[in-house]
């Protein structure tokens, strides 16, 4: 596989000058007096490696002040590593950038072989995907007056316009892409998803983690300069998130009784919660029917690649039930048995309402002795989600998980 | 910091006199085979981006005279005027020690307006497109060097007055202005030489500015642009043999009016100080490039 992006412990170094000549006359006094300039390092970024194949995509997640700039600014070919090697093998469509070299004086047409050739193309290419742009960015009738006129959503959609038409291998998005209205947004969206779905590699930088987890196979999680992970956008989004959000869920906060075994359900990915205004929500007191319990169940045993069922065991359960896989996997690891009636036909009762007896039983045929020692204390009282995140929390050792942000970030040298 | 790290210490007893190998004092000054290769690779990238190279040089020529009420006559209008005044001026001292001081003035006014707009614009090209350089990869030499393009191309277009007042005077070239567009070639270059070491230091010493203010204007009257080379006193003659556009100059006059026929050595010294500022500014503008992000 080809790759575009290769990072090997690229480190970056700003130096800066505490007492130094900022003049020509400052500096050669300086140094005919012999002094030697004060200054500091800074690290923004320490040993970080990492590839990029084509078609992959990447998610880069960290906090504010992470190196996550600096890490693009390499990739960009802006900044070059201190240490390190930064190689890369194909064209860039920086996204985050967007008008870059605009001038106000010149039209929208001259901007645009302007931006066009800052962006590396050539006139004849311009000339042919000049059509594209204008049509894109919805600017025909303006094309022809300067720059200047335009509103600042115009500059920003025929930005926009002009650097989605770069043939790019690699595409570096930020997620403000805030240009116009909702509609030219959502055609936004509409077009980076397309150049995905052609192949194009992706380079994310968010904060916002489900747009991660949806868009990227893998992520980078970097902390000070340091990579922490480097992985599965999955897990390693859901570990930042449990690192750094206030709390995961809205309604489970810092204090909740819960909270720990709710947070580790949702790190080993056995919930997402439900997202609601943009918040993310639990719902720690409402019941739970037998088919949650299951898919639950299926999740935490890590039964979800499982082939989709063919036959139909459970009468009440079709096999394009939305849970059907987890309940047949259930059924088939002899998890579960349904209950027969006079007919012989099996039921599983999807919609019951599932109780603490159920997941003991099923529980005790994993583990029966761990079911003993741990889950005996649990009263006989109605089982809810925040109830069944506790019982697995101790059936499946969730406590011994523990993150941890890696302390220092070592960098073999002594500091110039 | 400006200096490689380990050659601050070098540098400095230099100046005090230490006793240091010329080897090991060469080595630190002199580029190294990475440093010569990137240098080389930085000449492909700039034809990769000649596009852009294109795109700029127009934008500066259409954007100076765009909201002009002359447009781009001034090219021709200013050389002009700026001639008529200084004719006004120096004729009654010059005019019986010069042959045709019309010529004389408006060549050396053109000579020294390309080389003083070229530099002085181009030093502060890097600061000025800060923004730019900080966004996206660019071959940063670019932007000095298209500056320079830009003047030569103004430079080009201000010989028609030049021509025009021959007309007048009935003074013609003979066939060497063929040699002319070598000339163009040999002004580039060792303008581009500057640009490039100028911009550069600009970034990291913001009073470079300023410095070369007051040295352009040492320049221009070391440079016999108004007034006539026996003007000068023989003991400080040496000032203008040390000055290299007063070669340019007299190279260029001879070329295009004077007909002085032994050019040769002029030529000579012309192409060494052309080739010699283009190396040097090249070679010090690709040290330095990695670090000018730093500093913007």
């Amino acid at each position: 596989m080809e790759e575009l992006v290769n990072l090997t412990g690229v480190s970056v170094k700003y130096r800066i000058t505490t007492e130094g000549p900022k003049t020509m006359q400052d500096f050669i006094l300086q140094r005919l007096k012999g002094k030697k300039t004060q200054f500091k390092d800074f690290w923004a970024l320490k040993k970080v490696s990492l590839t990029l194949q084509k078609g992959e995509r990447v998610g880069i997640v960290g906090v504010n002040g992470s190196g996550k700039s600096t890490l693009l600014k390499v990739i960009a070919g802006i900044i070059k590593p201190t240490e390190g090697e930064a190689r890369i093998n194909g064209v860039i469509a920086p996204l985050i950038e967007l008008g870059a070299g605009f001038d106000f004086e010149l039209t929208g047409t001259e901007n645009i072989y302007l931006n066009g050739s800052i962006l590396g193309l050539g006139k004849k290419e311009i000339d042919s995907k000049l059509k594209n742009i204008l049509e894109f960015s919805e600017l025909e009738s303006f094309i022809h007056s300067p720059l200047r006129s335009y509103s600042s959503g115009m500059v920003a959609r025929l930005a926009f316009s002009i650097a989605v038409e770069v043939n790019a291998d690699i595409l570096i998005v930020d997620e403000v892409l805030s240009v116009g209205d909702e509609g030219f947004r959502k055609k936004c969206r509409q077009k980076i998803d397309e150049m995905i779905g052609a192949g194009t590699s992706l380079l994310f930088v968010s904060h916002n983690l489900s747009d991660v987890q949806r868009l990227c196979n893998t992520a980078l999680w970097l902390d000070k300069g340091c990579t922490v992970e480097f992985g599965d956008a999955d897990p390693v989004t859901r570990r930042y998130m449990i690192c750094f959000d206030e709390s995961v869920f809205a309604d489970v906060p810092r204090e909740h009784p819960l909270r720990e075994a709710i947070d580790a359900m949702f790190l080993h990915g056995i919930t997402n919660g439900y997202e609601q205004d943009g918040k993310r929500l639990f719902n720690p007191n409402n019941r739970v029917s037998r088919t949650e319990m299951a898919v639950f169940l299926a999740r935490a045993l890590n039964l979800r690649t499982t082939k989709e069922p063919t036959t139909q065991t459970f009468d009440d359960v079709a096999v394009t039930h939305w849970a059907a896989r987890a309940i047949y996997a259930l059924y088939h690891q002899g998890l579960i048995d349904g209950t027969r009636d006079s007919t012989g036909k099996k039921f599983f009762f999807p919609h019951d309402h599932a109780s603490f007896q159920d997941i003991l039983e099923i529980l005790s045929r994993i583990d029966e002795e761990k079911v003993k020692a741990n889950l005996a204390i649990f009263p006989d009282e109605l089982l809810t989600r925040g109830r069944v995140a506790e019982m697995f929390y101790r059936f499946f050792d969730y406590g011994n998980d523990r993150i941890q942000l890696p302390a220092t970030c070592s960098v073999n040298r002594a500091d110039d | 910091m400006f200096f490689h790290h380990n050659c601050e210490q070098r540098i400095t007893t230099i100046l005090r006199g230490a006793n240091l190998s010329w080897a090991a004092r060469l080595k630190c000054i002199l580029p190294s085979e990475t440093q010569i290769d990137e240098a080389v690779r930085e000449l492909f990238e700039l034809l990769r981006y000649q596009n852009l190279f294109k795109n700029l040089v127009s934008r500066d020529l259409k954007v100076r005279y765009r909201r002009s009420v002359l447009g781009f006559m001034w090219v021709i209008l200013n050389p002009l005027f700026m001639m008529i005044i200084l004719y006004m001026v120096f004729s009654e001292l010059f005019h019986f020690t010069t042959e045709n001081y019309v010529a004389y003035l408006l060549s050396g006014i053109i000579f020294w307006n390309f080389y003083a707009q070229s530099t002085s614009a181009s030093l502060s090209s890097f600061v000025g497109n800060s923004d730019l350089i900080r966004k996206i990869y660019l071959p940063k030499a670019i932007f000095p060097l298209s500056i320079v393009a830009s003047a030569v191309i103004n430079f080009a277009f201000s010989l028609i007055p030049l021509f025009v007042v021959f007309i007048v005077t009935g003074t013609y070239p003979d066939s060497r202005i063929v040699l002319l567009p070598l000339f163009l070639v040999q002004i580039v270059l060792f303008s581009s030489g500057m640009s490039l070491i100028l911009s550069t230091l600009m970034v990291f010493f913001r009073d470079t500015q300023y410095i070369y203010e007051v040295l352009l204007l040492g320049w221009m009257y070391t440079t016999p642009i108004f007034y006539p080379e026996s003007i000068i006193p023989y003991h400080f003659r040496f000032l203008l043999y040390l000055n290299p556009l007063y070669y340019f100059l007299s190279l260029f006059r001879a070329l295009v009016y004077t007909n002085e026929t032994n050019v040769l050595m002029n030529i000579i010294i012309v192409t060494c100080f052309s080739l010699l500022s283009f190396s040097f500014g090249w070679l010090f503008y690709n040290r330095y490039k990695d670090r000018l992000i730093f500093h913007l």
